[in-house]
């Protein structure tokens, strides 16, 4: 539905470093190779899962919320993560 | 009638001890679980006439019996089979909560679900749906406020009316593993004399719980059953692409926060329902404060360490120079003498002084893993690490560096990406371990007194600098490709126990004191032979061998500013372990660490001590740790790099800070 022809395009659609503090917002896809991609699952986020924004500064890490568990995200990881802002 | 048992479980910190205090009053009694020393708690009540018997059970996170409170909360309600079981949880926190209850349910235990502390749930702006949540788990729920006394009556009444009645245990969906957990369950009802619930069984054997393992090996069946599920299992993790116990955890994770979203909502805005854990991540792994806050930590740590752990190197100082002279007057002076106290003693002394420093550097280390500033600072330094080259997740190793290189470099295995680990293990080394701290106590001690404290902060903090310049070289040369990103999950903040504080902080001390009295043993029994042959020279004279030896090698180290043969040799056998150093100077000026303090400047100055301190932290890993590089690079290429490259950087730096101090001091 985001794909077509491996991009993602959809309305509000964008890498998780865009999203603000505060911003709930769902996983549309993870773009890293498949190591990756199976550590990422096993702490929870995969595509649909809903996340919070706790906070995101412009040069630190980003935390999401995802119910009461906190995962820290290095910068270079927000890039990868693409998800579909629900607003505040 | 017959009297009830009923059994209180539920997480630590759910406020089960109100509860129980709230349901029992005064009526109590205490005693240990047979064969283990944790606290057993009974009491009893009476309601509509009958009594009822209240066992405290443990608190506990999950029944997966990987601890003792949980072996013994879980062989309670299989083996005793409490009527009605209450499970009590933080209703605030009712996602983390819930995973106990559910296991229970899963289990066919008879609950009831207290949600506690309702009050601050309110506060908090959540609303929970009693009536739904009852429903959806088929069992009791009652809300309470254990401290003001808000619900016990409820409590009690639901006890009475669902003490005959039982219930059948939960069923969660495991998706790809039913069919197994359907055929598992088919052997196991085969199997005569077996009262474990077949489901529930089947469900732990897969997630490879060892002692419901043991329960199905009892019987004469149970074998076939246990090498069917282990043959199961890695078929299944083909299937699913990861393993089956956290496969099996996710999805009790994923029904438990379905359930939740069902039946809470949260009615705040957004900004308020932040948990004081996140508002402290705002400020901690802010970008402007965040290193500022994280080097503060730091500095505070290592002035503990020092100014709290020296009066304590004091007294076993006096104790170790008490037992040599009592030695020597005791069996006269001969060279059996001389080996116990100025090899020995004297040695095993002069190392062991510093076990209060050493402690108290890992009960901090200790304390910050425990309260979960430690996976903090990895994010706090991610950015600068990242821009030299390294990872956040190379941090925690060089931390743990701090207080030995081995565990360090050992720890490197957390690092995903090849090269990404091959780099912290290679400059790991230039943490300055706690071996090189009593180099430093000593020098510093003597040459620097007041600013000791900082001077030794310095030789960290050289350390860190000297590793961050290796890993920009090495990248450079070696490691082209872009490192790997960083995630890791954020444990909630917490107030350590101070139990496992101590717990790890004793078996990371216990390593060193093994050391002290194996390799560094091994050490100071080789300085004292070669300090004592040829036969008939004075002891550790400059005729002596290792006075040749150190006089072969003294020119090396006279650009250094300690040109003389005793800091030669005590540097050779600081490679078999740092700590050796100062056990080597005690043996050669034959004198304790008190004497050492008076001797010492006799031969250094203020300048050169800071020179020979420099090289003591730079010049080569120790034997132990060069070991731990192969095996864990699994290349003499980067074991023989580590050495050589250490041993470069060690001579030229202290070289430079002693000809550029000459200069200007």
């Amino acid at each position: 539905m985001y794909r077509s022809r491996g991009r993602v395009v959809g309305k509000d659609v964008c890498p998780l470093s865009f999203v603000e503090t505060g911003e709930e917002a769902v996983i549309v896809d993870v773009q890293a190779g498949r190591g990756l991609i199976g550590r990422l699952l096993h702490m929870g986020i995969y595509p649909g899962t809903r996340i919070r924004v706790i906070s995101n500064n412009v040069h630190g890490p980003v935390i999401i919320g995802i119910g009461e568990k906190r995962i820290g995200l290095g910068r270079g990881m927000c890039n990868k993560i693409i998800v579909r802002r629900l607003g505040l | 009638m017959k009297e009830i048992t009923i059994s209180l479980c539920g997480n630590p910190n759910s406020g089960k001890t109100t509860i129980f205090n709230a349901l029992t009053g005064a009526r109590q009694k205490t005693g240990n679980w047979p064969g283990v020393t944790v606290e057993r708690k009974e009491g009893v009540f009476e309601e509509d006439g009958r009594r009822i018997k209240v066992v405290d059970l443990p608190g506990t996170y999950s029944l997966t019996a990987y601890s003792i409170d949980e072996r013994i909360a879980r062989d309670f309600l299989v083996n005793e089979r409490p009527d009605v079981n209450v499970v009590i949880t933080d209703a605030t926190n009712l996602e983390r909560n819930l995973y106990l209850t559910i296991e229970l349910l899963e289990m066919g235990v008879n609950c009831i679900l207290d949600l506690n502390m309702m009050d601050m749930v309110e506060k908090r702006g959540i609303k929970i749906d009693i009536k739904k949540l009852s429903a959806s788990l088929g069992i009791p729920v009652i809300p309470t406020v254990g401290i003001r006394k808000k619900g016990i009556d409820e409590l009690r009444k639901a006890i009475i009316q669902f003490a005959e009645k039982r219930t059948s245990p939960l069923k969660i969906d495991y998706g790809i593993l039913e069919d197994s957990i359907g055929r598992i369950s088919e052997m196991l009802a085969k199997i005569k004399g077996f009262r474990l619930p077949e489901r529930w069984t089947a469900i732990k054997l897969l997630e490879g719980d060892e002692q419901v393992k043991e329960w199905l090996l009892s019987f004469p069946e149970g074998k076939e059953v246990v090498s069917f599920v282990e043959d199961e299992i890695p078929k299944l993790e083909e299937k699913i692409g990861e393993d089956v116990e956290s496969y099996i955890v996710e999805r009790r994770y994923g029904f438990i926060s379905g359930l939740v979203k069902e039946c809470t909502e949260k009615v705040l805005a957004i900004e308020e329902k932040l948990s004081i854990s996140d508002r402290i991540d705002r400020i901690v792994l802010n970008r402007w404060i965040g290193i500022p806050i994280f080097l503060f930590f730091m500095w505070i740590s290592f002035k503990l360490v020092f100014d709290v752990g020296s009066p304590f190197a004091d007294y076993i100082d006096q104790f170790f120079g008490f037992l040599g002279d009592y030695v020597k007057k005791e069996i006269g002076e001969n060279w059996i003498s001389s080996f116990i106290a100025d090899g020995i003693i004297s040695g095993i002394g002069s190392v062991l002084v510093f076990l209060p420093n050493i402690m108290i550097l890992f009960l901090i280390i200790g304390f910050l893993e425990d309260c979960g500033y430690m996976a903090r600072a990895a994010f706090v330094v991610d950015r600068l690490m990242h821009s030299l080259g390294l990872h956040g997740k190379s941090f925690i190793p060089m931390i743990l560096g701090f207080g030995c290189n081995i565990p360090g470099i050992m720890a490197c295995r957390t690092l995903e990406s090849e090269k990404d680990r091959i780099l912290t293990i290679l400059i790991n080394p230039f943490m300055s371990c706690s071996a090189r701290l009593p180099i430093y106590v000593l020098f510093a001690g003597v040459f620097f007194q007041k600013n000791a404290g900082t001077v030794i902060f310095i030789m960290y903090v050289l350390g860190i600098i000297v590793a961050i310049l290796t890993a920009i070289i090495f990248k450079k040369i070696f490691f082209k490709t872009e490192v790997a990103p960083l995630v890791m999950e954020l444990p909630p903040y917490r107030m350590p126990t101070l139990k496992n504080v101590l717990i790890q902080m004793w078996e990371r001390s216990f390593l060193f004191i093994k050391k002290a009295g194996t390799v560094i043993f091994a050490g100071v029994v080789l300085v004292w032979f070669l300090s004592s042959m040829p036969p008939g020279v004075e002891y550790a004279s400059k005729d002596s061998w290792i006075g040749c030896l150190g006089r072969a090698f003294a020119p090396i180290f006279e650009p250094a500013g300690f040109g003389f043969w005793q800091a030669a040799v005590a540097l050779i056998f600081g490679i078999l372990a740092k700590e050796v150093v100062v056990g080597t100077l005690g043996t050669l000026y034959g004198v304790e660490e008190e004497g050492l303090s008076k001797i010492l400047p006799k031969y250094f100055t203020k300048l050169s001590s800071f020179s020979f301190m420099v090289m003591s932290l730079l010049y080569i890993p120790c034997i132990a740790s060069i070991g731990v590089i192969k095996s864990e690079t699994g290349s003499w290429k980067w074991t023989a790099i580590a050495v050589f490259w250490s041993l470069f950087v060690g001579w030229t730096i202290s070289v430079l800070f002693y000809q550029m101090g000459k200069i200007f001091v």
